[in-house]
């Protein structure tokens, strides 16, 4: 039936004037990043924001990426980038592992508790984490893993980990016991029909929670902050070259810094944008 | 068949102890331990004293603390309003001409893509669009219109609304998705009744369909409100609290007495408030998740 077409009205031009009208405003953001972010400094300072470059430059995205001065560093983002990417890609894979065995068992095996573990699972979903930082601050030191890559790996496994159990728990629940039971009377146990009937059927799940897990640890700026140490994550030296630096105000290496940073999260939408949007409303908080 | 569901019980029991493990020391160990540190004397370093309810009193007698809860209140309600309006609005216009047959896929990731960007970036953005000087403000009055402004930022009385513009521009499409899942679900037969009956899209839309979103404007308000929660990350880009403490908030209150001051007790007594706020929505939150089946 939503195939039928209508006959284009007057009503409806109208209507997708206002949309392209609030397309626009959305677009505002990136169009501005993007053409400070290829101008001379020059341009900037007398012209406008939104005037398209006249002498296209790549000089401020090659400073932004490895001579920006953050500190008394002169190296750029390059180093913060590395960090990103040690910490991102075992902590995403650590922390969907555990969602998915989590979901898989508190579903399909009728534990006792499961509802009241569940729960507390949401619980921890929306505890604001200034809640905890202090005690994380504390036991890291004591494991000497503060200020380590490891160290936020570990914080980033145990506090993505409320969200990734939600995600799988909520995608098992809606998968027919039939199947579990069916896989049972053969003979498989618990690992066997995750494996072989289960896994199957979840890599769209498995898609959703890769590339929101992703953004959240990539995107992460609090703990990063907190625990970072002396080789921080991009996002905390991104803040710093920006908020933090004295002399002239380089806005066009600014940019390009934003644009870097938000690059990968950007290009893991772009990836698995219709799974990334299963996911905002599959999950819930984050 | 009975040993092996027992005996894939146990594998389940203990597949699910790192999460527990996690859950227990990492969540609600580390929240009685910040607990049971505001009630100690701690400044830069630990200490295992007790003074009681001395912190709590230090925290609700200082006016810094009890302006940012203000503040936040002003943020989220400006930030969750706009963002939600703006969400279902556009998920109306796009599920109507849908209806109508036309392709929206292009719209939707155009009102997506903040989605993807932190709040960090969002902050560092918008902050450079404010610049009083050099932005947004700057470009528009050189086409003429001399009376623009958009310095609202540096104004101590509108910086508040500044940040809930930026915020709303990054989590409106996370509304935008929740609503639209919500007017794909409605009962195809409604909209062909409706057009049997010669019925306006408009009333249709207004008397019956939106209605039917109760739920999904819920499931928008909390998953909003806990990203206001935990908006540290969009005001230290933005404002760093300023201009003077206009946008303080208690995060950055938590924040600024740990890692910068060393008041470690009173840090953590700012931290169980905020908890004990942030308790607010989790009730609401806690018996919709338990009693939808089916995701939203």
């Amino acid at each position: 039936m939503r195939a039928r077409r209508a006959r284009f009205s007057a009503g409806e031009a109208l209507v997708w004037a206002a949309l392209g009208l609030a397309g626009l405003v959305f677009l505002l953001p990136l169009y501005v990043v993007i053409v400070t972010a290829l101008k001379p400094l020059a341009a900037i300072v007398d012209g406008s924001m939104l005037a398209p470059p006249r002498d296209w430059t790549i000089a401020p995205l090659a400073k932004a990426w490895s001579g920006a001065c953050i500190g008394a560093s002169c190296e750029g983002l390059r180093g913060g980038f590395l960090t990103s990417l040690r910490i991102t890609l075992p902590a995403v894979a650590g922390s969907v592992a555990i969602g998915l065995v989590s979901g898989y068992a508190l579903t399909q095996w009728r534990l006792p508790g499961a509802r009241l573990a569940f729960a507390l699972v949401i619980v921890a979903n929306v505890l604001p984490y200034q809640a905890v930082l202090l005690p994380v601050a504390l036991t890291l030191r004591r494991l000497g893993l503060f200020g380590t890559v490891e160290g936020l790996v570990l914080v980033h496994i145990a506090y993505g980990m409320p969200y990734t159990v939600l995600l799988f728990r909520n995608f098992f629940i809606g998968v027919p016991p039939e199947i579990v039971a069916a896989a049972r009377v053969d003979g498989a146990g618990f690992w066997g029909i995750l494996i072989h009937v289960l896994l199957p059927l979840s890599w769209p799940i498995l898609a959703v929670a890769v590339a929101l897990q992703f953004t959240a640890i990539w995107n992460d700026y609090l703990f990063s902050l907190v625990f970072g140490g002396p080789n921080p994550p991009v996002t905390v030296r991104l803040n710093n070259l920006i908020n933090d630096g004295v002399g002239t105000k380089e806005y066009n290496v600014n940019m390009a810094g934003v644009l870097l940073v938000a690059a990968p999260a950007l290009l893991v939408y772009w990836l698995a944008g219709r799974w990334f949007v299963r996911g905002l409303t599959l999950g819930g908080a984050r | 068949m009975r040993r092996r569901l027992v005996s894939g019980r146990v594998a389940a029991a203990l597949a699910l102890a790192p999460a527990a493990l996690l859950l227990g020391v990492a969540f609600y160990g580390f929240l009685g331990w910040t607990a049971a540190i505001s009630l100690t004397s701690s400044r830069l370093l630990p200490r295992a004293d007790f003074v009681g309810a001395a912190n709590y009193a230090a925290v609700m007698g200082d006016r810094r603390f009890v302006e940012s809860f203000g503040n936040l209140l002003v943020f989220g309600v400006a930030l969750v309003a706009t963002a939600a309006l703006a969400g279902l609005a556009l998920a109306v216009v796009l599920d109507w001409l849908d209806r109508r047959g036309r392709r929206t896929g292009l719209a939707e990731t155009v009102f997506l893509y903040p989605v993807a960007v932190s709040w960090l970036v969002t902050g560092l953005v918008w902050q450079w669009i404010l610049n009083p000087s050099l932005g947004l403000e700057r470009s528009v009055r050189a086409w003429g219109i001399e009376t623009f402004a958009f310095d609202h930022l540096v104004r101590p009385g509108t910086a508040l609304y500044a940040l809930a513009l930026a915020g709303a521009w990054h989590v409106a499409g996370m509304a935008l998705a929740v609503f639209s899942a919500g007017l794909r679900g409605v009962d195809p037969d409604l909209w062909r009744a409706a057009r049997v009956e010669g019925v306006g899209a408009h009333r249709v839309y207004l008397h019956v369909v939106l209605p039917m979103l109760g739920p999904h404007a819920m499931t928008v308000l909390l998953l909003l409100a806990f990203g206001v929660a935990r908006a540290f990350d969009l005001v230290v880009a933005m404002t760093g609290g300023g201009p003077g403490y206009a946008t303080d908030m208690p995060a950055l209150y938590v924040y600024d007495h740990m890692f910068a001051r060393g008041h470690l007790a009173v840090g953590a007594a700012a931290a169980v408030v905020l908890t004990l706020a942030a308790a607010a929505i989790v009730v609401p939150y806690l018996s919709l998740a338990l009693t939808r089946r089916r995701p939203a």
